[in-house]
């Protein structure tokens, strides 16, 4: 979800209000994804290292993820017809008490929705995932959950934060066109990349459709190499 | 709002545009009607030209390059082909940015077999050589060559023996013999070393699957050996430690650009750490030739604003 600011300075306004548009942009996307069928989708809604930006734009992000997590857990269509269910992802020991209490809120109030998993990665960093999946399952060779032989692939894997399933497509938006540490693990598991020269806020309909349907022309060829390597 | 302040502004420039010269006796709103549409195409035409000035630069650049990677790399040495070759890199010099690690994504083996990618790949031993050279002529000194399976490591001789007696490779490097040193999980060679170097000209790894999820796994399994022996306590397991682990032990930056050379925009269990920051291009669907492409995205990465974490 690239470009909330730019998009925000571009119409002359200042940065919060580009978040807020990338949020109602967020809105209306997961009411596409929802409507296409799509079981999972991952948000990248703060980064690890934006706690570099200016102190009030980090209290500004962090006074909007806490009335809007509340806002989409309570109110919003998305969770309350069609079951949608909350994940916060990432390293919320960084994050002040108030927006830990409405992360918590989020998913508790919809742990038990059986629709499409919404996982909002908040503040996050594919390398602090995978070093504390590295940690996890040491811990738990430590505590004999696990034993040393079984370190493999999968162990890692399902101690992700993001375990599964497989990711299918990866969108960045505002014509960026690296990873910025988001779901490595994932990415590079045959994961369809898209890198859209569109701001967030600008992400439409038919941007979407078109991402989907060359998904669609590329998909056996994607399936073909999958299986060439089992 | 912002269009209307743009617009009242091209009227402001157009009534002086257009006042400020002698038309005649015409009314004031045919005036300012003939000024805007002046100021329009005047706009219009200095944004065409920038637009095109650059599309130019490119072009020329490319066919020059095209010629060049025909020619220039492969030909003989005559004088013209000398001078084009200085030309071109004193434009690739002239980047505003280049990367110091280059990693370049091939297809795998049976892939390559069963799939035409673009035309581009000849095979495993004629694709390193080319990229050898471009990191020369582009002053890259590091560069890491991926496929999935392990066919470059299996033809890791062959890219050796090639390299070493490489004509192309020395003609990227001004006519002289380069220092290369050529790495593959655990083989090191060095070609054409020169004894008085500390440091080669260009360093080439030759990655695999191997380099990427089975290394944190085997890092997870020390880790374990750590902290069971006491060495070690879990909660000292933090990303900081984590990275000083996977350092490149010669201690190279991961890589700045990663070039996807395949149809499909997939990065095939490339390793994912090393991955954080890199700018990923997939080839161009317009470049005619290996060199083509190297050049197209060595161009992209030039334009490209470093904005981490703002």
């Amino acid at each position: 979800m690239d470009g909330n600011r730019r998009y925000a300075r571009k119409r002359q306004r200042v940065a919060s209000s580009g978040h807020v548009s990338g949020f109602y942009r967020l809105a209306k996307v997961l009411e596409w994804c929802n409507d296409l069928g799509i079981g999972n989708v991952s948000v990248f809604a703060f980064a690890i290292n934006n706690f570099n930006r200016t102190p009030e734009e980090v209290q500004t992000l962090m006074d909007l993820a806490e009335s809007k997590l509340r806002e989409l857990a309570e109110k919003s269509d998305l969770v309350q017809r069609h079951g949608v269910r909350i994940c916060v992802i990432g390293n919320r020991s960084l994050l002040s008490q108030g927006v830990q209490e409405a992360a918590e809120f989020a998913e508790q109030k919809t742990m038990h929705n059986r629709g499409m998993r919404l996982n909002i990665c908040f503040p996050y960093s594919a390398t602090d995932e995978i070093s504390s999946a590295i940690r996890k399952v040491v811990e738990d060779v430590d505590a004999c959950k696990l034993q040393h032989a079984e370190i493999d692939e999968k162990a890692l894997e399902s101690r992700l934060q993001i375990p599964g399933p497989d990711l299918d497509i990866l969108v960045r938006t505002s014509g960026q066109i690296r990873f910025s540490n988001y779901m490595l693990w994932q990415s590079v598991k045959m994961a369809y990349i898209r890198f859209v020269d569109v701001f967030w806020p600008d992400f439409s309909f038919f941007h979407m459709v078109c991402i989907l349907i060359s998904w669609q022309l590329a998909y056996n060829d994607i399936q073909r190499r999958k299986q060439l390597r089992k | 709002m912002a269009v209307f302040v743009w617009f009242i502004s091209l009227m402001a420039l157009a009534a002086i545009a257009h006042l400020s010269g002698s038309r005649g006796k015409q009314g004031l709103k045919q005036q300012l009607a003939d000024g805007a549409c002046s100021v329009v195409l005047r706009s219009a035409q200095l944004a065409f030209a920038v637009h095109r000035s650059f599309q130019a630069w490119v072009q020329n650049s490319l066919t020059q390059a095209g010629l060049d990677m025909q020619e220039l790399l492969q030909g003989d040495d005559t004088e013209a082909i000398l001078a084009k070759r200085q030309q071109l890199s004193d434009l690739l010099a002239s980047l505003p940015q280049r990367p110091e690690h280059l990693a370049v994504i091939l297809p795998e083996h049976e892939v390559r077999e069963n799939e035409a990618i673009g035309g581009l790949l000849v095979s495993e031993v004629d694709d390193v050589e080319v990229l050898c050279a471009w990191g020369l002529l582009a002053k890259i000194r590091r560069l890491s060559i991926y496929a999935r399976d392990d066919s470059l490591g299996r033809a890791f001789d062959s890219i050796a023996g090639r390299l070493r007696n490489s004509k192309m490779v020395a003609r990227a490097f001004n006519g002289r013999t380069p220092d290369i040193c050529l790495d593959s999980s655990g083989r090191v060679e060095h070609i054409c070393a020169n004894s008085g170097s500390t440091r080669p000209d260009i360093h080439i790894s030759l990655w695999t699957r191997d380099h990427g999820y089975p290394s944190l796994v085997r890092l997870s399994r020390e880790l374990s050996r750590e902290v069971q022996s006491k060495a070690l306590a879990p909660a000292a397991i933090t990303e900081a430690l984590v990275a000083d682990r996977l350092q490149d032990p010669r201690g190279s930056k991961h890589p700045e650009l990663v070039l996807l050379l395949d149809d499909l925009p997939c990065v095939s269990e490339f390793p994912p750490w090393p991955l954080q920051n890199s700018e990923l291009v997939q080839a161009d669907s317009g470049a005619r030739s290996l060199g083509d492409a190297v050049f197209r995205a060595l161009v992209c990465f030039a334009k490209i604003e470093m904005r981490f974490g703002k």
